[in-house]
């Protein structure tokens, strides 16, 4: 990658590594009590309290990655912390989509839910892992990148 | 393989063991269970889920059920049919059978106390909110001179006979909808004022004796049945009644327990008003799935490109 | 002469020397990835995301979308009324009662269950406990796990798990029949095949088979008690822990080292997948469901003659004063060595009675995962040691139970929850 790419990369993940980690610290705290629930962002363990914790610890793992790779961003180890704290962040958010899906097809009265119900379960509050996957997938023009280098 | 394959077989003869003794049994014997209730006949109460009620005695946390109301009302109808049977002579032992048989398989629960009981559970979230409540804190007033009305607020108060492991004590006043104060709380004395009663009867008020905030509990009309009262006087008081007006108005006394046992607040008392049902966020839910399914869509095209490569 | 070894290797340097190029390797994103995967300060906390994601689908596909989405729907209205409705004998008779629905005490009356796991007949509990909540348990787990076994990861996460398996005296490679056991115990006991010595057999098997709960099992507690599965596992990993501590310092025998090769990561295959799960989930079923119809028709008939109040009043107090348990925990115990996922199941019936307290109920479930292994397992460890193992591994699961089982009492009584 180029000098540009390079730093692009290395402040980007500095950001994201410092949300993640904020994000994390703040589940940390919130799964001390029944967590926390601001707006669209829910911070809370559903059915078991256990999930919380869990979560806010990966998630304070995924900004320890991130802005452990920021030095010397373009080094293949270092790019790989960053493709790691990403992949941590699609398991985590992924998990958080497929219960949505798996709660959103039985319906309550009915065997399937109705279209509307089926749609509101997709409707917010959603965990920091979710508004975090956006960014992270920034990661797969990095990995392409390596990727087509490699190649060559 | 030959582990697989053993497991197998094991599983395959607990199979046949259980074909094989299921078949072999016969039906025996039918067993009949009697039913017997408050009202002589009433069936047993429908599966219900009612929380309990959480009140502060001397600092520590009691938990009332609708069953310790019932257990209470039944312990203390024994007892007064006990004295009486008493003064008509009867030994001991006459006493012991009789009530053995009268209150066997009773619960207790009757209109009266889960009326009550209701009322209480509503006044209290009412008026403490998520708060828990004093038991010196808290005073009833009833317009309801009903042993079993009457027994669920004394234990609720800790003001009733035998009410175990009280040490503050709360407030009951009777007050009957003419202005009668009713002092005697006993049940020889209640039934006298249980004659004429209406819906006016069906009254509570619950009182937060620190801020004397108050809350008044009554009934709906359409939560009684239609010609309850009269029956009740025929069947109850006058003991008139035909065996079919008897048999009505033991359906009717279910279903006036069995409403103040499944049925919502709202559904009961008057002033109650219905939840609103939260909007299911349809849009917002419409717009996640979207870009969902055109992530999704990307990704399969990627990896096709990908392979294709 | 023969060489020794010093001068072996001296040998192959020299030729290798003369023969093999030296490089730089340059590394791959995925071999930096794969590195990353390895090391504890970075292995770990990635360890703790993929179990994590294990974990959560687990819950979803079985718990969420099929066992609470349609199979308790499919049961418990429409299955379990229809045998109650057309099922001959009626509520109090006992044929009716051990085939649909021994019914239960609410307001001092014989009542009706509402759901089938109350019910507790052959047809009703008999077929909800396999098809309604294990199948989906076991098929998620086995899915899972095939994934992780195709993509590379499982030798990766025994490397990062061996250094703590080696203060009991076992080894990295000894996570996977653990990881096995969390589907069955039967291929996971099987699995310890590969440790080298008898010592290590005897300590995986007993540990897996008193430590380890099952697939079916942890189905049914997710069902039945989901707040509490944190405080479970926990439970039983530190027993897990602590008494292979115990059991490596007193077992003679050595624990010698394993080489384990670790493959790169690699995409898995759809057909690869589909296959695993199939030949794994029909197999488990193949044993399982006999063996649940079998436990249910037992303690059918035992609560039918008396047999189970009968020991209950005899087991009562020993259960009550040692564990904190009342004796209605003996008939799920006796089920329990049929088959654990039913005994689960019925502690969840005395739990929606209102008979046991959330740390009795607690205790139980632990109890039940701890106390003996099922009796496909019991089968094959029969099987698999030799008698003096066998005894060794029955007498270290007794003393397990009644030294873990009752200190689990004293935590409770000293947390004022017992």
């Amino acid at each position: 990658m180029n000098e540009g790419e390079e730093k692009f990369g290395q402040i980007y993940f500095a950001v994201l590594g410092a949300v993640a980690l904020a994000f994390g610290a703040a589940e940390l705290i919130a799964s001390a009590g029944e967590g926390f629930t601001w707006g669209i962002l829910d911070s809370s363990g559903g059915a078991d309290p256990m999930f919380l914790p869990w979560r806010a610890i990966i998630l304070i793992s995924v900004g320890f990655f991130y802005l452990s790779s920021v030095k010397n961003f373009a080094e293949i180890h270092q790019l790989a912390k960053a493709v790691m704290g990403s992949i941590m962040i699609w398991i985590v958010a992924g998990m958080a989509i497929w219960s949505r899906i798996a709660g959103s097809i039985p319906g309550e009265e009915t065997w399937f839910n109705s279209l509307e119900g089926f749609l509101a379960s997709y409707a917010p509050p959603y965990c920091p892992e979710m508004f975090l996957l956006p960014f992270s997938l920034v990661i797969v023009y990095y990995i392409l990148k390596e990727k087509g280098e490699t190649e060559k | 393989m030959r582990n697989e394959k053993d497991k197998m077989e094991s599983g395959k003869l607990a199979l046949k063991a259980v074909v094989i003794v299921a078949l072999v049994l016969m039906a025996l014997s039918t067993a009949v269970i009697s039913v017997d209730a408050h009202m002589p006949g009433a069936k047993a109460p429908p599966a219900f889920e009612l929380s309990p009620i959480v009140i502060l005695d001397g600092g520590a946390e009691v938990e009332i059920t609708i069953e310790d109301v019932g257990n209470y009302h039944n312990e203390r109808m024994a007892e007064f049919k006990r004295n009486t049977l008493k003064k008509q002579n009867k030994t001991d032992e006459e006493i012991d059978k009789i009530i053995e048989k009268e209150f066997a398989g009773a619960t207790g629960i009757c209109p009266c106390s889960s009326c009550a009981f209701r009322a209480a559970l509503l006044g209290i979230s009412e008026l403490w909110g998520d708060e828990i409540p004093e038991r010196a804190d808290i005073k009833f007033i009833s317009r309801r001179p009903t042993p079993g009305a009457t027994q669920c607020l004394q234990f609720i108060t800790g003001t009733g006979p035998g009410v175990p492991d009280v040490t503050s004590k709360g407030e009951l006043q009777m007050i009957l909808p003419d202005g009668t104060e009713v002092a005697d709380l006993s049940v020889k004395s209640l039934k006298k004022y249980m004659v004429d009663m209406d819906l006016s009867n069906w009254n509570f008020v619950i009182i937060r004796k620190s801020t004397g905030d108050e809350f008044e509990v009554q009934v709906k009309e359409d939560v009684i049945p239609e010609g309850f009262f009269e029956l009740r006087k025929k069947v109850k008081v006058e003991k008139t009644a035909t065996p079919e007006e008897i048999d009505e108005f033991r359906v009717q006394w279910e279903a006036v327990r069995d409403a103040f046992l499944t049925q919502p607040d709202w559904e009961l008392f008057e002033g109650v008003e219905e939840p609103e049902e939260e909007e299911p966020d349809v849009v917002g839910g419409a717009i996640f799935f979207s870009i969902l399914v055109i992530g999704l869509g990307l990704l399969l095209v990627l990896s096709i490109r990908g392979k294709a490569r | 002469m023969p060489l020794s070894v010093d001068e072996r290797w001296d040998l192959i340097d020299k030729i290798s020397k003369q023969t093999v190029e030296f490089g730089a390797r340059k590394h791959t994103l995925k071999d930096a990835i794969a590195e990353l995967t390895v090391k504890p300060l970075t292995g770990i906390p990635v360890a703790i995301a993929v179990i994590y994601g294990f974990w959560s689908f687990f819950c979803d596909f079985a718990g969420t979308l099929f066992t609470d989405g349609f199979m308790v729907r499919l049961f418990d209205e429409h299955w379990l009324p229809w045998l109650q409705s057309v099922f001959p004998g009626g509520l109090g008779n006992p044929f009716y009662a051990l085939m649909v629905d021994a019914g239960h005490i609410e307001n001092g009356v014989l009542t009706a269950s509402d759901n089938c796991f109350e019910a507790f007949g052959v047809l009703t509990s008999g077929f909800f406990v396999p098809f309604g909540v294990v199948l989906w348990a076991v098929l998620a787990f086995y899915l899972m796990f095939a994934l992780l076994e195709d993509v590379g990861y499982l030798p990766r996460l025994a490397v990062l798990v061996d250094t703590v398996l080696h203060k009991i005296g076992l080894h990295g490679y000894a996570i996977v029949p653990t990881f096995l056991s969390l589907g069955c115990n039967v291929p996971g006991v099987t699995a310890t095949r590969a440790l080298e010595t008898r010592k290590q057999r005897f300590l995986m098997i007993t540990l897996l088979s008193v430590f380890v709960p099952c697939g079916a099992q942890i189905g049914i507690m997710q069902d039945l008690v989901p707040e509490m599965m944190g405080w479970i596992f926990m439970t039983l990993a530190i027993g897990y822990l602590g008494f292979g501590f115990i059991l490596n310092k007193i077992v003679p025998g050595k624990s010698p080292e394993i080489i384990m090769d670790v493959p790169p990561y690699r995409m898995p295959m759809m057909k690869n997948i589909v296959s695993k799960l199939w030949i794994r989930t029909s197999r488990f079923l193949l044993v399982a469901v006999p063996f649940v119809l079998l436990g249910c028709l037992i303690v059918g008939l035992m609560y039918l003659t008396g047999a189970m109040d009968w020991l209950a009043t005899v087991l009562g107090p020993f259960l009550m004063s040692w564990f904190g348990v009342p004796g209605e925990t003996v008939s799920p115990l006796i089920a329990g060595f049929l088959r654990k996922d039913l005994a689960v199941g019925m502690i969840g019936g005395l739990m929606e009675q209102g008979i046991m307290t959330t740390f009795q109920v607690f205790t139980s479930v632990v109890l039940l995962c701890i106390y003996f292994p099922c009796l496909a397992t019991f089968a094959l460890m029969i099987k698999e040691e030799n008698w003096k193992e066998f005894l060794g591994s029955i007498a270290s699961l007794v003393a397990m139970v009644l030294v873990y089982g009752g200190l689990i009492h004293v935590v409770g009584i000293m947390l004022g929850v017992a």
